[in-house]
């Protein structure tokens, strides 16, 4: 009870205006970002090596990996560990945090895209007051973000063991050449990308037409759609898991890794929405949000943390037991701290479980610490930097490799994405209404109240 | 222990809703209200306070989770060590999910007897029935006759709410 405000034609009607702040806030996380990032080449690359760096490194991995004579493995590796390690380290790094990046808002996007199909799927109506932050965050971003991968696509050899490595060297790796080979990775990358974005844009769509005509045929039209995206995604979207992440250490393999990925996902998506529609709200737009709103956002925030972190140790406790050298061996990189596997990792390691789930967890249970500010954002604020460290831990151990650290490439990098995908989904956001006038369901999500009390 | 109720009947929801907001107006403590299904929007009129039963389930919660730990580490690492796989003898992680379903266990039995003592609604208590209609279509507002001090004032509101009857019952 107590929400039974109405409201005008005029405050549902409202649009989003980008704040002049707010677009020197995006253009100057870009520029800074890319300040920072060249600053971390040059340094990088004139403190570990006397030689120039990059190009210098990329001819040395050619040089070694397409010799017709095939070396065994472990000269291949040593090779790698004695001298290219010092100078490979700052193009591998750059490249290992342009994938971390574009996976990093990718599965924003994605998470976005889940959070609309399903409530879609499942008729559900609370969620469509605030429906048009992740629809947004769909069109604006997606579109733009998976230009990273398609950068890759040129140096998958310098961060993918399989791609640079000739066949017949590694027993392992020949086994899964079906699978993993350039060709075939780049064209299902391709086709899971157009599936994505192609729901994406067909979604807001009907979405927007809805809005000028009214009626209820587009929003029928969006169930089937949003069916066959669900089920698509649940397919891609662990594929990509597999290929873009699991495939940087391709002995190694955990047929639950793209669910993880996925519930991090999910986590990531939830704390962006909030953290948009908190912006907005305090910016004067969508009153009619209320706290029952971020409560649900707090649910689901919670109930993924505790979902990603079943699937973190469902994954870790039967590689444990099992002990099997080729797959115990990913383990070993990241949290051994006594022998000489010992990468630097541990801290990353045992923080993670800190950070994602900890955290969340403790700070997330009671329902006042989901609806109030002061309690959701901090638990907000660790999240966004959570889903950096899981992907740092998913991806560094197989390509930047020994002592990793949090550096200016880093920081330049993920700054020079978040301005980016500031400017792009606030854009989005500013060209449809902030509310779906036309949609069936609006007025149940204008009353929505998680209960009284 | 037997008390003396006031019984105003309602067949309309929001009636009674009104009611109740009149009778806290002036100030009358109503007992409890039955009804066929749960009325949206009562809680406040009826001075419930908010349930401390989440509180009792983190509390339950650690229990079973510290219960959990401490019994492992005592059986596996101190009273029966036994060597499995090379295996340390208090595994964190081994450990985990087994702690998980203890805590999870302790929590929920531990909320529903405490729902069953508290409500209360343990098996085989003889429910009070105001009215027997009021598990199909009635639903009944009660006041403790003690606690009345304007007796034809609460009868009067209760009938102006929309009450088609007004009852005393013994229970």
């Amino acid at each position: 009870m107590g929400h039974t405000h109405h409201f005008t034609k005029e405050q549902l009607n409202e649009r989003f205006e980008m704040p002049g702040r707010l677009r020197n806030l995006a253009f100057g996380l870009i520029g800074t970002g890319l300040v920072l990032l060249l600053a971390g080449i040059f340094l990088g690359g004139s403190s570990s090596a006397e030689k120039p760096a990059a190009p210098a490194t990329e001819e040395h991995h050619s040089s070694v990996t397409h010799t017709p004579d095939a070396q065994p493995v472990s000269d291949t590796d040593e090779a790698h560990g004695e001298e290219a390690h010092e100078t490979a380290s700052v193009g591998k790094r750059v490249l290992a945090n342009l994938l971390l990046c574009s996976v990093y808002f990718l599965s924003i996007g994605m998470g976005a895209m889940f959070f609309l199909t399903v409530h879609r799927i499942g008729n559900a109506g609370w969620h469509t007051a605030i429906m048009r932050v992740p629809e947004a965050i769909t069109v604006g971003w997606l579109p733009v973000g998976v230009v990273g991968f398609a950068a890759m696509f040129f140096f998958l050899g310098n961060i993918y063991e399989w791609a640079h490595i000739p066949p017949g060297v590694d027993a392992l790796i020949d086994t899964k050449r079906a699978y993993l080979n350039e060709p075939f990775f780049i064209g299902r990358t391709l086709l899971f990308f157009a599936i994505w974005i192609g729901a994406a844009l067909l979604l807001r769509r009907l979405s927007l037409r809805q809005d000028e005509e009214g009626g209820l045929s587009h929003f029928k039209r969006s169930e089937g759609i949003s069916a066959a995206f669900v089920i698509l995604f649940a397919i891609s979207y662990s594929f990509f898991a597999f290929d873009w992440l699991k495939s940087l250490e391709p002995h190694w393999f955990s047929t639950i890794f793209g669910v993880q990925f996925f519930g991090g996902s999910m986590v990531i998506a939830n704390v962006t929405i909030y953290m948009i529609l908190r912006y907005l709200q305090k910016q004067g737009y969508m009153q009619y949000v209320n706290e029952a709103h971020y409560h649900d956002l707090g649910k689901y925030t919670f109930g993924f943390s505790i979902f990603w972190a079943y699937t973190w140790l469902a994954q870790f406790l039967l590689i444990w037991y099992s002990n099997i050298p080729e797959e115990g061996i990913y383990y070993v990189k990241r949290y051994r701290t006594e022998d000489h596997e010992y990468l630097g990792y541990a801290f990353f390691f045992f923080g993670n479980i800190l950070v994602n789930f900890l955290v969340p967890f403790l700070g997330l249970m009671t329902r006042d610490a989901k609806r109030k500010l002061a309690t959701f954002l901090p638990v907000a604020v660790v999240l966004i930097y959570g889903h950096w460290h899981d992907l740092f831990l998913m991806i560094m151990p197989g390509t930047v490799g020994q002592n990793p650290g949090i550096g200016l490439i880093e920081i330049g990098m993920f700054a020079a994405f978040a301005g980016l995908f500031i400017f792009l989904v606030f854009r989005a956001l500013g060209r449809a209404n902030l509310a779906p006038v036309q949609h069936p369901y609006l007025e149940e999500s204008l009353h929505h109240t998680t209960g009284p009390v | 222990m037997n008390r003396n109720f006031l019984l105003g009947k309602f067949w309309n929801p929001d009636h009674v809703l009104e009611a109740l907001e009149h009778l806290q107006d002036k100030g009358v403590k109503v007992y409890d209200v039955y009804a066929p299904f749960p009325i949206h929007g009562i809680e406040p009129l009826l001075d419930i306070k908010r349930t401390r039963l989440t509180v009792a389930a983190f509390i339950y919660g650690a229990f079973g989770l510290t219960l959990a730990l401490t019994m492992m580490s005592l059986i596996y690492g101190v009273v029966w060590p036994v060597n499995i796989g090379g295996k340390p003898y208090i595994p964190w992680i081994a450990f985990t999910p087994i702690t998980f379903e203890t805590t999870v266990l302790f929590a929920a039995h531990g909320m529903v007897l405490t729902f069953f003592i508290i409500g209360p609604y343990w098996p085989g208590k003889k429910e009070v029935l105001m009215d027997d209609r009021q598990t199909d279509d009635v639903f009944v507002i009660a006041i403790d006759k003690k606690k009345i001090s304007d007796m034809d004032g609460v009868k009067k509101t209760l009938s102006e709410a929309g009450a088609f009857e007004i009852t005393e019952k013994e229970a």
